[in-house]
C-alpha cells in the first residue's frame, strides 16, 4: 500500500515537474514571441499582453525559485522544526527528520510567503536594476533598441557577416534573434561600440530614405505637372509670335500701302467718270420722262381738278400759288405702288396751271422739267455744269470722297480734298492699324502666362522670370533656384536631396551628449528605462526560466536518484528527449549560431576578453534557446497558455479599454509599493522633479550641442539643470569640482547666522567648500540669469508649456546666433520605430523664430 | 347775302391781257426748255486726279536707280541718291529717328528727310567760348570737335529743313546756367519755329524756363539720367533717349542714328519684309539678290551678298557671315543652333529627361567595422 502510494506520490510529482516545465517552456516561447515585435508595438498596442505575460513569468519563476530555496533550505537545522523521535542518537538532523509541523505547515507557508515576496520582488529587482544603470548604459540600451527596430525593418546589415541577413529574412529563425538582439548589443561594449560608431550613417540613411521617398511621391507628379504647362504654353507663345509676325509685316508693308493708294485712287477716278457717264445719259433721256404717264387718268385727273380751281376767277395769285404748290408737292411725292418714287421734282413755279396746251402736253412739259431737276439735285451738279468744269468743281471732290469713304471704307476728314494725299495715305494705314496688337491680344486671353512681348526665343522664354515664377508656384516647397526646365529629374532630385536639412531623431537621441537628457527629469528619462527594460528583461526571464527549470530538475533527481533509479531513468529519458535532443542537434547545425557569434566576437571585440567570452557564450545561449523554440513552438499547450495570457490590442476607437485586473496584479500592485519603500530606505536616490521645459542645443553640423531642462514660473526660468554629459572624462571631473567663489554676499551671511553653531558647517568652511560652487552649478546658476534676459525664449517656452509640449530643439544657423526652432511633443519610444521606417515627421517648425540663446 | 361772281362776268380785256402774258412765257418757257437740250455726254473722259506711285521724300528719282528702287520697294526699303540704301519710312524703326551731325557735308537725304528722320541731333560743348558740335560718348567725359559752329550750322541746315523737324539738344553737363541761357537765346535765333527739346537735369531745365514737354525727364536707375546704358547702344544706334514711362520700364522715345541708319532700324525692329526660303542659284546680280536675301542681312553690301549667296551664305547687318539656310531653320530661331551653348542652355533646349522615379539611394546601410580589427577571413 505504501508502496503504491509512494509510486502514486512519485507520479504526481513527476507529473506536477512536467507540467512546469512545460509551462517554462511555454513561457520561453512566449517571451521570444513577444519581445520579437518592434518596439512601438511591445510599449503600445502590445503592452497589456506584455504586461501579463511579464506577471506570468515571475509568478512562474517565482514559484520555482521558492520552491528551490524553499528546498535547498535547511530547515532541519531549526530544532523547532524537527521531531526529536526521528532523530537517533548522535545523528544530526537530517531533511526528513522533520516533523509533522515543518513538512505540512511551516515549509508550504514559507514556500507561499517566499512565492508571494518574489513576485513583485523580481519586479523590484529589475526597476532597481534599471535604475541604477548610468546614462551611458542607457543610451547604449537606446542605440542597441535603434539597430533592433532597423535589423527588424532589414535596413541595416553588418559587412562580412550575411548570416545576420539571412537570419532576418527566414521567417523561421527571425524572432528570436531579434528578440534577444538588443541583449547583445547592451552587454556587448564591441558591438555597442560598431553601432555607435556606424549609427550616424544609418540615421542619414534613413532620413535620406524618407526625403527620397517624399521626393519621388510629391515632387515628381509636381514637376510633371509643371512640365506639361510649360510645354503648352510655350507651343501657344511660338505659335502667337508666328501670327503676330505675319500680322505685323502686314501691318508695316509700306509698299502694298503704296500699291493699295494708286489702286483706290485709279478706282476713284473711274468712278467719278462714271457718275457722270451716268448723270449726262439720265440727262439725255429727260426730256421723255415717263411720258406716258402724262396719259394717266389719276395724274390728269387730279391735275384737271387743280387746274379748274386755280383757274377760277375768284382765285387769284396767292390761291393759284398755293394750288401750284400742292401740285407740286403731289407730283414730287408721286410713288408706284412697289413704293419707287416717281422720279422728278417740281417747285412750284414749274408747275403750268393754264389751258394753253393739252393737259397731256402740259404734263409731259412738267416730267421733263421736273426729271431735270430732280436729277441736278441727285447728282448735285448743276444743269449748266459742262464736263470740264465738273472735274475741277468741289463736287467732284465730293463725289470722290464719298465714294472712298463708303466704298472702300476710308476714314477721311469732312472736307478732304484729294491734294490732301497724307490723310489718304494715314486713312489706309489706319485699316490695318493694330492687326498685331490683335493678333497679340488673342494670345493674351488664351494663357496663362501672358508673356507681354512676342520674339523671346526657346532660351529666353526658358529662362524668363514669368516661369521661374510659375515653377515657384506648381514646386511649392519642392523648389530651388536651380531648378529650369531643363534639369533632368534625377539631377534635381539630388540637388533638392543635398539642400535639405539632416535633423535626425535618431541622430539626435544616440549622440553623446544625449546621454545627459537620460538623466532623471530629462526629456528622455522614460525613454532610456524602457529601452533598458527591453534590452535587459527577455534574456534574463529567459535565463532565470532555463535556471529554474534545471534546478527543480537536479532536485527531483536528487530526490529519486537513490529511492527510485527506475523512475530516475524515466526522468532523464524524458530530460535527454525532451531538452538534450532538441538541444544538440540546434548546436549541430551548419547554421548555428555560435559559429557565427564566435567569428562575430572575435572581430568586434578584440582589445576585450571578457566581451569576446560573453559574445561566444550568447551564441551557444542563442542555439540551446532556439531548440526548443523551434520544436516547441507549436505545441498545444503553448498555445492554450498564449490564448489566455494574450489579449487582443485595443481597437481603434474602443472606449472600454479598462481590464480589470485579476487578483494576482491586485496583490502585485498593493505589495510592490511596500517593497520599494523598504528598499528605498537602503539606496539613496534623489527624487527629480520633471522638467518645465527641455532645451536641445544643435549645433550648426547638427549635431548636438547641450541638453538644458529648465524650470519656469510664469514668465521666468527659476531653474536651470545642465547634466554633465562629460562625466567621466577629466573635463566633468573638473566641472564638478568647487572652484568658483559664489559671489552672493548675503546668503553667506545668512548662512553663517544659521549655521554658526553647526560644526559641520565649520568643517566645510574649512576645506573651503562654502562660498564656491562648481563650475556646473556656476553655469546653472548664470544660465538662469541669461535666459531670464532673453524674453522671446522665455515667452515660447511659456508658450508651450500652455500646450502641453515640452521639448524645445534649437538649430543654430550662423555664427550669430540665429536659431531655428523645432518642438517635439514628447520624446517616446514610438519616434523610433517611425523613425526607422521613414515616416517620421513631427519636428514642428515654428515660423518667424526670433529665439536665440 | 354773297353773291357768287361767274366766269362769264369777267372783263373781255382782262382776258386777253392775261391770256397775251401767258401765252408769251410759255413761249420763252418753251425755248428754254425745249431749245437748250444739250448732250452733256463726252467721249473724252479724264481723270479728277493724276496718280502717280509715289516715293518717299529721300528715296532717289533718278532713272539709274530705278530698277534696284522697285526691287527694294518690295522689302520695305529704298536706295537714296547716293546709293545708300534705307528704310522706307523712318516710323518703320519703332522710335523716332533722330540724324546726328557729326561731320560736314550732311548726308544726301538731309533736305528731303521728312520720311525718315523726325529731327536732329545735337551734342554741344563751349570750345573757346563758342557752343561748336561736338562727339562725345554717353557720359559727356570726354569730346572731339567737329569744327561746326552754330553759324556754320544754321546756314548748312537752314535750307534743309523742313517745317516738321524737331531738334534734340545735349549741351554738357555741369556748367553755369548763364552758358546755357546764352545757347539757348542763339538757338532761338537760328531755329525760331522749329521745336527744340533739350536734355538737362531737372532745376537746370526749370531755370531755364522750360515746359516739361520740352526736355528729357530724369529716368530712374539708368547710369545717364536721360539716356539709356551704354551697354544698349550700338554702333549703328549712338543714342537711345528714353523717358519714365507709368510701368516704371523707361520707354524709348527717339534713336540717334548717323550713317547706318538701315543698320539701326535693322536692330530695333523687322523693318525688312520677310521672305520664304528660295531654293539658290548659281549666279546673283546686286539686283536680284535683293528678293532673296534673309531680313537681317546687310543690304548695303549688295555685291558681296551677290558674291556669298550661291555659296549658300548671306553678310548679316552685324558683319558676321552666316549660313543662308540655317537662317530659315527652326533651331536656329530659337538660339539654340549657337555654338557656344554651355550645358545648362543645351538642356534648356530639348524636353526634360523623365528619370527621376527611380530610387537610387540604397534602403540598406552597411555598418562597416573598423578596418584594424578585420582579419581576412
Amino acid at each position: 500500500m505504501k508502496a503504491a502510494f509512494s509510486h502514486v506520490k512519485i507520479l504526481v510529482l513527476l507529473g506536477l515537474f512536467a507540467l512546469y516545465v512545460c509551462l517554462e517552456l511555454a513561457l520561453n516561447v512566449l517571451l521570444i514571441d513577444m519581445y520579437a515585435n518592434s518596439f512601438e508595438l511591445v510599449l503600445g498596442d502590445y503592452k497589456l499582453s506584455a504586461e501579463r505575460l511579464e506577471l506570468f513569468g515571475r509568478t512562474l519563476s517565482g514559484f520555482g525559485l521558492a520552491l528551490s530555496c524553499v528546498a535547498f533550505f535547511p530547515f532541519h537545522t531549526i530544532p523547532a522544526l524537527t521531531s526529536a523521535k526521528l532523530i537517533k542518537e548522535g545523528e544530526a538532523p537530517q531533511p526528513h527528520h522533520l516533523n509533522p509541523l515543518a513538512k505540512w505547515c511551516v515549509r508550504p507557508l514559507s514556500l507561499l510567503l517566499l512565492w508571494l515576496i518574489f513576485v513583485p520582488g523580481l519586479r523590484l529587482a529589475v526597476d532597481i536594476k534599471v535604475d541604477q544603470t548610468t546614462n551611458e548604459q542607457k543610451l547604449s540600451a537606446v542605440r542597441a533598441v535603434v539597430y533592433k527596430e532597423a535589423y527588424l525593418a532589414q535596413a541595416v546589415s553588418i559587412e562580412n557577416f550575411p548570416e545576420f541577413d539571412e537570419i532576418v529574412s527566414d521567417p523561421k529563425r527571425r524572432d528570436l534573434m531579434v528578440a534577444l538582439i538588443p541583449s547583445l548589443a547592451f552587454f556587448s561594449n564591441g558591438f555597442d561600440q560598431l553601432i555607435a560608431n556606424n549609427l550616424s550613417d544609418v540615421a542619414n540613411n534613413f532620413m535620406l530614405n524618407r526625403q527620397e521617398d517624399d521626393f519621388i511621391q510629391n515632387a515628381i507628379p509636381l514637376t510633371r505637372e509643371f512640365d506639361a504647362t510649360y510645354e503648352t504654353e510655350w507651343q501657344r507663345y511660338q505659335t502667337a509670335t508666328a501670327a503676330y509676325e505675319v500680322a505685323y509685316q502686314k501691318e508695316n508693308d509700306h509698299y502694298a500701302r503704296e500699291q493699295e493708294r494708286v489702286a483706290v485712287l485709279k478706282e476713284g477716278n473711274d468712278f467719278v467718270n462714271r457718275v457722270w457717264q451716268r448723270y449726262a445719259e439720265e440727262l439725255n433721256k429727260a426730256s421723255s420722262y415717263r411720258e406716258e404717264y402724262a396719259a394717266n387718268e389719276t395724274i390728269r385727273g387730279q391735275f384737271r381738278s387743280v387746274r379748274d380751281k386755280a383757274m377760277k376767277s375768284s382765285c387769284r395769285s396767292a390761291c393759284e400759288k398755293s394750288y401750284r404748290e400742292a401740285f407740286a408737292q403731289y407730283l414730287n411725292e408721286l410713288k408706284f405702288e412697289d413704293g419707287e418714287g416717281f422720279g422728278i421734282y417740281l417747285t412750284e413755279e414749274d408747275v403750268i396751271l393754264n389751258k394753253i396746251f393739252k393737259s397731256k402736253t402740259t404734263l409731259e412739259m412738267m416730267f421733263s422739267r421736273g426729271r431735270k431737276n430732280y436729277l441736278a439735285r441727285s447728282y448735285g451738279i448743276p444743269e449748266e455744269m459742262l464736263y470740264e468744269e465738273y472735274l475741277t468743281s468741289g463736287i467732284a471732290q465730293d463725289h470722290l470722297r464719298q465714294y472712298l469713304v463708303d466704298t472702300k471704307e476710308l476714314a477721311l476728314p469732312d472736307n478732304w480734298q484729294v491734294d490732301d494725299m497724307q490723310a489718304l495715305i494715314d486713312a489706309i494705314a489706319s485699316k490695318y492699324e493694330g492687326l498685331a496688337a490683335r493678333e497679340w491680344q488673342r494670345y493674351l486671353e488664351s494663357s496663362e502666362l501672358d508673356f507681354a512681348e512676342p520674339g523671346l526665343t526657346r532660351l529666353q522664354f526658358a529662362t524668363h522670370p514669368k516661369i521661374t515664377q510659375l515653377a515657384q508656384q506648381k514646386l511649392g516647397r519642392y523648389y530651388l533656384a536651380s531648378f529650369t526646365p531643363g534639369i533632368s529629374e534625377s539631377r534635381y532630385k539630388t540637388l533638392w536631396l543635398d539642400s535639405q536639412d539632416n535633423l535626425s531623431f535618431i541622430r539626435m537621441i544616440t549622440s553623446t551628449a544625449a546621454t545627459t537628457a537620460f538623466s532623471s527629469g530629462g526629456s528622455m528619462f522614460e525613454l532610456g528605462r524602457d529601452a533598458v527594460k527591453l534590452a535587459v528583461i527577455p534574456p534574463l526571464s529567459i535565463f532565470a526560466s532555463l535556471v529554474a527549470v534545471i534546478m527543480l530538475f537536479i532536485k527531483i533527481s536528487r530526490y529519486l536518484a537513490f529511492k527510485k533509479p527506475g523512475y530516475m531513468l524515466l526522468v532523464l529519458v524524458a530530460a535527454i528527449g525532451g531538452l538534450g535532443i532538441p538541444t544538440y542537434n540546434a548546436l549541430m547545425q551548419d547554421n548555428a549560431y555560435h559559429e557565427m557569434t564566435t567569428r562575430f566576437a572575435r572581430q568586434v571585440s578584440q582589445e576585450n576578453q571578457h566581451d569576446q567570452a560573453f559574445t561566444t557564450l550568447f551564441g551557444y545561449f542563442l542555439d540551446i534557446e532556439s531548440g526548443l523554440y523551434e520544436r516547441y513552438q507549436n505545441l498545444k499547450l503553448v498555445r492554450q497558455v498564449r490564448n489566455q495570457i494574450f489579449i487582443a490590442p485595443p481597437e481603434q476607437n474602443s472606449e472600454d479599454v479598462t481590464h480589470t485586473p485579476g487578483p494576482l496584479r491586485h496583490l502585485d500592485n498593493r505589495l510592490y509599493p511596500l517593497l520599494a519603500w523598504v528598499a528605498s530606505l537602503q539606496l539613496d536616490q534623489d527624487v527629480v522633479k520633471p522638467f518645465d521645459a527641455n532645451i536641445t542645443v544643435l549645433k550648426q553640423d547638427l549635431n548636438v550641442g547641450a541638453y538644458l531642462g529648465l524650470y519656469l514660473n510664469k514668465n521666468t526660468v527659476t531653474g536651470v539643470e545642465m547634466p554633465n554629459f562629460m562625466n567621466d572624462t577629466d573635463l566633468g571631473l573638473l566641472a564638478e569640482q568647487k572652484y568658483f567663489y559664489q559671489p552672493e554676499w548675503h546668503k553667506m551671511a545668512y548662512e553663517f547666522v544659521n549655521n554658526a553653531d553647526d560644526h559641520e558647517y565649520w568643517l566645510s568652511l574649512a576645506q573651503g567648500e562654502l562660498g564656491k560652487e562648481s563650475l556646473i552649478d556656476n553655469l546653472e546658476r548664470r544660465m538662469s540669469v541669461y535666459l531670464n534676459q532673453k524674453p522671446h525664449l522665455v515667452e515660447l517656452l511659456n508658450q508651450l508649456k500652455g500646450q502641453g509640449v515640452s521639448n524645445l530643439i534649437l538649430v543654430k544657423l550662423n555664427e550669430q546666433s540665429h536659431y531655428r526652432c523645432f518642438v517635439l511633443p514628447a520624446i517616446d519610444a514610438n519616434m523610433i520605430y517611425q523613425s526607422v521606417r521613414s515616416s517620421f515627421t513631427d519636428f514642428q517648425e515654428l515660423a518667424d523664430c526670433k529665439v536665440s540663446i | 347775302m354773297v353773291v357768287l361772281q361767274k366766269n362769264n362776268d369777267r372783263d373781255v380785256s382782262m382776258y386777253f391781257a392775261q391770256c397775251k402774258k401767258t401765252v408769251f412765257t410759255f413761249a420763252l418757257y418753251l425755248l428754254f426748255v425745249q431749245g437748250c437740250a444739250v448732250d452733256k455726254r463726252t467721249e473724252d473722259y479724264k481723270p479728277i486726279v493724276n496718280v502717280t506711285a509715289m516715293l518717299p521724300s529721300h528715296a532717289s528719282e533718278l532713272p539709274d536707280k530705278q530698277p534696284l528702287q522697285n526691287q527694294l520697294l518690295k522689302r520695305n526699303l529704298v536706295v537714296d541718291d547716293s546709293g545708300e540704301v534705307l528704310p522706307i519710312n523712318g516710323r518703320a524703326c519703332d522710335t523716332d529717328l533722330y540724324y546726328r551731325i557729326s561731320q560736314l557735308p550732311l548726308a544726301t537725304a538731309i533736305g528731303r528727310h521728312r520720311d525718315l528722320y523726325t529731327g536732329f541731333y545735337l551734342e554741344l560743348a563751349p570750345v573757346t567760348d563758342t557752343w561748336q558740335v561736338v562727339l562725345t560718348d554717353n557720359q559727356f567725359a570726354e569730346y572731339q570737335t567737329t569744327g561746326i559752329s552754330l553759324s556754320t550750322l544754321t546756314v548748312t541746315l537752314g535750307s534743309q529743313l523742313s517745317s516738321a523737324d524737331k531738334f534734340i539738344i545735349r549741351p554738357q553737363p555741369d556748367l553755369p546756367l548763364a552758358r546755357y541761357q546764352a545757347l539757348k537765346a542763339s538757338l532761338e535765333r537760328s531755329f525760331p519755329e522749329y521745336r527744340k527739346q533739350w536734355i538737362l537735369t531737372h532745376s537746370q531745365a526749370r531755370k531755364l524756363g522750360l515746359n516739361p514737354g520740352d526736355y528729357y525727364a530724369t529716368v530712374r536707375g539708368a547710369a545717364s539720367p536721360y539716356l539709356a546704358e551704354t551697354l544698349m547702344t550700338t554702333k549703328a544706334r549712338h543714342r537711345l533717349v528714353v523717358k519714365s514711362s507709368p510701368s516704371g520700364t523707361p520707354a524709348t522715345v527717339a534713336t540717334v542714328v548717323d550713317s547706318q541708319t538701315l543698320a539701326a532700324c535693322q536692330e530695333a525692329s523687322s523693318v525688312v519684309k520677310k521672305v520664304d526660303k528660295q531654293p539658290l542659284k548659281a549666279q546673283y546680280s546686286p539686283l536680284s539678290v535683293v528678293a532673296v536675301l534673309p531680313a537681317n542681312a546687310d543690304f548695303n553690301q549688295l555685291e558681296r551678298q551677290a558674291t556669298l549667296l550661291p555659296k549658300n551664305q548671306y553678310l548679316t547687318f552685324d558683319g558676321d557671315i552666316m549660313a543662308y539656310d540655317e537662317y530659315f531653320a527652326e533651331p536656329q530661331q530659337q538660339g539654340c543652333a549657337k555654338q557656344n551653348l554651355t550645358i545648362k542652355e543645351q538642356q534648356l533646349c530639348k524636353q526634360r529627361i523623365q528619370d527621376g522615379n527611380k530610387k537610387h539611394l540604397r534602403r540598406k546601410v552597411i555598418m562597416s567595422i573598423p578596418t584594424t580589427n578585420k582579419d581576412s577571413k
